[in-house]
């Protein structure tokens, strides 16, 4: 394990790192460029500063090169699974996964039954979330696979730590991260039917706004809202300035399911397009990700995703889980009552660290009435081991405090998986806390993938 | 088998002009197991750009739009249907078709679904078409038929609460108390000999066989019926749907007739 203490000599550290954060000149500009994170609450984003910290995570060549190739045996297995789940169900006709954490979730979406999309890839984007525990072992905690953000963060804020210090990077042998977009591009590219590539978002007042904008700029795609486009003759048309209809191919949207056309979905959207999902099930467009992605990256289908790489791929899980347990089954009950103390629970219908409850941190009565909850409806939850992981360092007014850290790590479906050689490293401010998202107050730091 | 000439008559009046109306229809019938339509013509108004596809659910979708200002919107869809080609629709394979084992939001049972469920002591009974027939039969004397008490909106729970209503109504409650013995069924939007509203029903599967439940009239769903489209519940059967501009309130019409056709030596079509 390569910390940043072992690559920048100890001259660096104390004077670059200090100058670099004391000045606060990366957060200066973050927020020049508007960089903010969104959080989708109860249908409402909320808009939060996202602060970074100039100290990166680092990971050595050699472990960076297991992970990519765990990542990538992980989404091509999540992608047959949802091919599979929308088609034949083959996983399910042979009990590899009970029907009802299929049927009865609010992830999977019937109207989606029966499609194939363009390539047959349903998850073009990934964002994978993984911890390190202290031993040096790697765990997913979570797979994202519907509309997976923050790929923006550390790329801008690369960018622009390189431009307030550039010395801060020579010699260091960090891979480069400025090829997202070209990899965003590449992966648009393939399953496009023809015509423009367009990102759609949900207007310039979203707090995504940002990476939206930021990504449609850096890959040339058009950024359009919802009113610019419409389906005419079975296909789909970006309408420009000057009110000349061009035909568009792939949309990379990054509105949810619900709100992506009112003529199938909610009907009181007024930021998507009707009938955009009627002419994707004629494949004449593709959508990425495409709809119906909830299937798989919910809380409760995660366990069974190890299963799903045996299945598909008749390979071993290269990644490991974190060790979960289904109240579902019997035994995985017992065992989750008799080591409460020592657990995580998840409410697998809630996101952005919400419903995620530690058993050592609640009072006997909340244990008594979760206890009930869980017996009452035991599909609605997961418990996991608490992984105990690493802490990386974050400078807060010149001093060095050791916080929990978790990796989004992204890999995108192009013609081939690739896995992008950096990542958002999300982190705890909180000194006693685990949970590292954004909503709770987190912060961010770039992710350095390290090329020798 | 029956051959049956039908007649779809949908008319929308709005209290003033709108634009740039998109729409979706379910209102065409399609060949299934049951059933064969030939000699079809549809016709949406005022002038538009149509396509067609079939939804998920297999059920005909026509969308399209029309951009001018027009005050009233509708379809009429004729033809005949060969009916009662044979006794029920084959069904896929169970695993297949599970998302109609799960209530929905329309068909989700409260308190009142409940305890009528538990008093119909559906363990007596093997076969899924026996529950659902003791189903139906209770159903039958326990609500009544009333026009005007529901809408569109009502679930389940809330119609049968109030112990009266519509096909769907009755259609939607039977979904409920089916699911809660873990059939999977299915509602059915459709016609039926005669002349007046469109009809509602459902199907429940028993190994491998959509079999035909009407509630509504009490009966199994023979060769009077004309199927046009199913789903988890109404809602994945909803006839138009449509977004528009302008502000207006709108009226909608509806007439369907359905009547048999004998061939010129007035025998039945065999
Ligand atoms: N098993 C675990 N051991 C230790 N910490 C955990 C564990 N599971 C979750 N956490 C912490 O809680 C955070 C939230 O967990 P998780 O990702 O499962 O929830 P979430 O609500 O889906 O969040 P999001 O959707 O924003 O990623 C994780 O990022 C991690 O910091
Ligand atoms: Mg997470």
């Amino acid at each position: 394990m390569t910390t940043y203490a072992d690559i920048f000599s100890k001259k660096e550290r104390v004077e670059d790192m200090e100058i670099y954060a004391g000045s606060g000149a990366v957060n200066e500009q973050l927020a020049r460029y508007g960089v903010k994170f969104g959080i989708y609450k109860n249908n409402e984003f909320k808009e939060q500063l996202f602060p970074f910290d100039m100290i990166p995570r680092i990971i050595d060549k050699d472990e960076f090169t297991y992970l990519e190739k765990g990542l990538k045996q992980r989404v091509v297995a999540l992608n047959c699974f949802i091919n599979d789940i929308y088609g034949d169900k083959h996983i399910v006709r042979d009990g590899i996964i009970p029907e009802e954490f299929i049927y009865a979730g609010s992830g999977y979406l019937p109207q989606c039954d029966g499609i194939k999309p363009p390539k047959g890839i349903y998850a073009h984007i990934a964002g994978i979330d993984l911890v390190q525990a202290k031993d040096g072992d790697w765990y997913v905690l979570e797979d994202n696979l519907r509309i997976p953000s923050g790929a923006s963060y550390p790329m801008i804020a690369r960018m622009i730590s390189r431009r307030s210090s550039p010395d801060l990077f020579t010699g260091k042998h960090v891979e480069d991260n400025r090829n997202y977009a070209a990899m965003l591009r590449r992966t648009m590219d393939h399953v496009n039917v023809g015509g423009h590539t367009v990102i759609l978002t949900p207007g310039r007042y979203n707090a995504a706004y940002f990476e939206h904008s930021y990504l449609a700029e850096k890959t040339g795609a058009h950024l359009a809202s919802g009113h610019e486009l419409i389906v005419e003759n079975d296909h789909l048309y970006f309408i420009d300035y000057s009110g000349r209809k061009e035909r568009v191919g792939a949309v990379y949207r990054r509105i949810s399911d619900e709100y992506l056309d009112p003529m199938t979905f909610r009907k009181d959207s007024v930021i998507g397009i009707p009938h955009i999902f009627d002419i994707y099930r004629k494949g004449n467009v593709a959508l990425i990700n495409a709809p119906g992605n909830g299937v798989a990256d919910d809380k409760g289908i995660y366990y069974f995703v190890p299963k799903m790489v045996k299945y598909y791929l008749e390979e071993e899980p290269i990644l490991q889980n974190a060790p979960t347990y289904l109240p579902y089954y019997k035994e995985d009950m017992k065992y989750v009552l008799e080591n409460f103390d020592k657990l995580v629970l998840k409410d697998v219908a809630e996101a952005g660290g919400y419903g995620v409850v530690f058993g050592n941190k609640m009072t006997s009565e909340e244990k008594e009435n979760f206890k009930t909850m869980l017996k009452n409806e035991p599909r609605r939850f997961i418990a996991q081991e608490v992984i105990d992981f690493l802490d990386i360092d974050i400078m807060e007014k010149h001093e060095l405090l050791p916080r929990k850290a978790d990796l989004r790590a992204f890999v995108l479906m192009g013609e081939e998986p690739m896995v992008w050689k950096s990542g958002l490293t999300r982190f705890s401010r909180n000194p006693d806390s685990f949970i590292v998202n954004s909503s709770q107050g987190g912060g961010f730091k770039d992710t350095w993938v390290l090329s020798q | 088998m029956k051959k049956l000439q039908f007649g779809y008559h949908m008319k929308l009046t709005f209290s003033d002009y709108v634009s740039n109306h998109r729409f979706s229809l379910k209102c065409v019938p399609h060949d299934t197991d049951l059933q064969k339509i030939v000699n079809m013509t549809v016709e949406v108004y005022p002038d538009n750009v149509t396509s067609e596809d079939s939804d998920a659910y297999g059920n005909i979708t026509l969308f399209g739009y029309t951009n001018e200002l027009h005050d009233c919107f509708g379809f009429d869809v004729k033809g005949i249907a060969v009916t009662g080609k044979e006794e029920y629709e084959k069904a896929d394979e169970l695993h297949k078709i599970g998302i109609f084992k799960y209530q929905t939001q329309k068909t989700k049972p409260g308190l009142r679904i409940l305890e009528f469920y538990q008093k119909l002591d559906l363990k007596r009974f093997g076969s899924a078409t026996d529950k659902a027939t003791a189903i139906m039969d209770s159903l039958s004397e326990a609500f009544q038929y009333v026009q005007g008490i529901t809408d569109m909106e009502t679930t389940a729970e809330e119609a049968f609460t109030g112990g009266s209503g519509v096909c769907q109504d009755y259609a939607h409650i039977m979904l409920s108390l089916c699911r809660m013995e873990r059939i999977p069924c299915r509602y059915v939007a459709g016609m039926m000999m005669g002349e007046g509203l469109s009809h509602a029903w459902v199907e429940i599967w028993d190994e491998h066989k959509w079999r035909g439940f009407d509630p509504t009239n009490h009966k199994l769903v023979g060769d009077e019926y004309i199927k046009i489209s199913n789903g988890r519940d109404s809602t994945d059967c909803l006839v138009n749907q449509g977004i528009f501009t302008g502000n207006v309130s709108q009226m909608q019409e509806i007439n369907v007739v359905v009547e048999e056709v004998f061939d010129e030596w007035n025998n039945r079509i065999n």
